[in-house]
């Protein structure tokens, strides 16, 4: 009951945030505009580079331009989940070494939650239209797979959040670690951004384990062209485990945090 | 004269042994460089096997180790010049003897050099490692990597201008991304433009990036003397474009300090 309860108020606290975020953002309804457009030409031009290469080679190990597109859709979905509602954590570095986590330790609610919404890009509603643009041309849109497509892209979601708290939360072990965490983020999302195919025997290893990209990448496509009842079980499983360890890591974490003595509540 | 350019290189060293000191940066960076190094080796490796092409992945990755050399190794010097004019602390600077302008782009520059010279190192042995014989002949390997530093610092200058757009923007990050994107479109930046339509190679030869990136670059697996004169030259008039804006915007900006006073 309590913890419903507990559910509930985080839930209306989360809603309030999204709406004063998109009250922020439409203060300049043009800027706005103009950057979700911005950002999905970026998106659009980087697809491009593989639509050309699959016009050259037809297919690579097997995955062709639909599989792509799919791919495309879950990443992009997935990222501007993160980037539109859980974007904060990008930050934790930063609070924890100039002592602004003070701030979001004193609230009442989960520090972690308060920290992963307390910054939104109101630009990556572009990757919406990009992740949804790329289901339609995929070559596999039907009723039940755009269903399975929300599910995959929400199980991306909770690996890139968890992997991305994790690397936040070497901030609390080390000092200056901010750019560290961000390449192996975007190594990470490069690393899934590719054709699934080309990753064979040891390559795939890696690919699954010590940079699990796969997960936003292999089993997604799987599970929707598949229907693959293992990659849904891989995925579940996986994104439990992630996001568990990710909170415990954290949770360890605020253990080595000392304060930074500032005033103010978040 | 010499005293001019003695501040600037002060604080070129300044800025280069600040971003030398990031150790944990840096090492990010490296483990990005190599991931993507890495996996793309890998998908040349996989079409070279499917095309029966041998050695398609050692001229690739050559030319994508460079290309990330240019790419990576520049600071956000548009988010640096943003938050300046944005906040006023530009203004500090515009009474004090030295070009505001010119003492950020020594700063940029530093720090792009450090980056540059551990990519260049790490990355070399790691593509030699990966792809073996490289598409070049070593002796004129110093002069293709003196060609890629001369692009990568009209790219920070080029962002540098993009900086100076927070006179007209209230945000500059999504600006610079997409100018990023079409930068590694149109200059080839991950696949050379020779495996583009020759209708897209027609329009993205109108762009800086075109010589900025791909003409620089295509010398690790193209080198002809005519082939590196035809890069100097374009580089050059993209130079004298980028410096006409940057000092059209330059002269508004200082007008605009003055009124607001920071």
């Amino acid at each position: 009951m309590f913890m419903a309860d507990n559910f509930f108020k985080m839930l209306k606290l989360f809603l309030f945030v999204q709406k004063s975020n998109l009250k922020t953002a439409f203060l300049s309804k043009g800027d706005a505009l103009a950057n979700v457009i911005m950002m999905t030409i970026n998106n659009l031009s980087f697809i491009f580079m593989w639509w050309v290469i699959f016009q050259n080679k037809g297919t690579i190990n097997g995955w062709n331009f639909g599989d792509m597109a799919l791919l495309f859709a879950v990443m992009n979905t997935a990222f501007a989940t993160f980037a539109l509602f859980a974007r904060g954590v990008q930050q934790l570095p930063e609070f924890i070494d100039n002592g602004n986590l003070d701030n979001f330790l004193v609230s009442p609610r989960s520090s972690l939650f308060m920290v992963s919404i307390s910054e939104s890009t109101f630009a990556n509603w572009g990757d919406y239209v990009t992740g949804f643009l790329m289901f339609f041309i995929s070559g596999h849109v039907t009723f039940a797979n755009f269903w399975l497509f929300i599910l995959a892209s929400l199980f991306a979601f909770i690996i890139m959040y968890s992997l991305r708290v994790i690397l936040s939360a070497l901030a609390f072990f080390a000092s200056d670690t901010q750019r560290l965490g961000d390449n192996i983020f975007m190594a990470f999302l490069t690393f899934g951004s590719q054709p699934a195919s080309i990753f064979t025997g040891w390559y795939k290893v890696v690919f699954l384990t010590i940079i699990p990209a796969g997960f936003l990448s292999l089993y997604p496509v799987e599970f929707i062209k598949g229907h693959s009842l293992q990659a849904l079980l891989i995925m579940g499983i996986g994104s439990i485990i992630f996001f568990l360890l990710a909170v415990k890591i954290y949770q360890q974490g605020l253990k080595h945090y000392s304060s930074g003595n500032r005033f103010g509540v978040r | 004269m010499i005293k001019s350019l003695s501040k600037y290189w002060a604080l070129f060293s300044i800025s280069f042994k600040q971003a030398w000191s990031r150790k944990a940066n840096l090492s990010g960076l490296l483990f990005f460089l190599f991931i993507l190094l890495f996996i793309y080796n890998r998908l040349w490796e996989v079409i070279g096997i499917q095309d029966n092409v041998s050695g398609l992945n050692a001229t690739f990755i050559w030319y994508l180790l460079l290309a990330e050399m240019i790419i990576l190794s520049s600071p956000k010097m548009e988010r640096t010049l943003f938050d300046d004019i944005q906040s006023g602390t530009m203004a500090y600077y515009v009474n004090k003897p030295i070009s505001f302008f010119i003492m950020r782009y020594c700063e940029g520059i530093g720090n792009m050099s450090v980056s540059f010279l551990l990519m260049g190192a790490f990355g070399s042995i790691t593509t030699f490692a990966l792809t073996g014989t490289p598409p070049f002949e070593w002796k004129y390997f110093p002069l293709i990597l003196l060609m890629c530093w001369i692009s990568s610092c009209i790219n920070v200058l080029f962002y540098t201008g993009i900086g100076l757009c927070a006179l007209w923007l209230n945000s500059i990050r999504t600006l610079a991304m997409a100018f990023e994107r079409l930068a590694f479109i149109f200059g080839g930046a991950i696949f050379p433009l020779s495996i583009y339509p020759e209708w897209f190679v027609d329009i993205a030869k109108w762009t800086p990036f075109y010589s900025i990136y791909y003409l620089t670059i295509k010398l690790v697996y193209d080198f002809s003397w005519n082939n590196l004169a035809e890069a100097a030259v374009l580089n050059t008039f993209w130079v004298g474009l980028i410096l006409l804006f940057i000092t059209y915007a330059y002269s508004k900006l200082k007008k605009k300090v003055n009124v607001y006073g920071g």
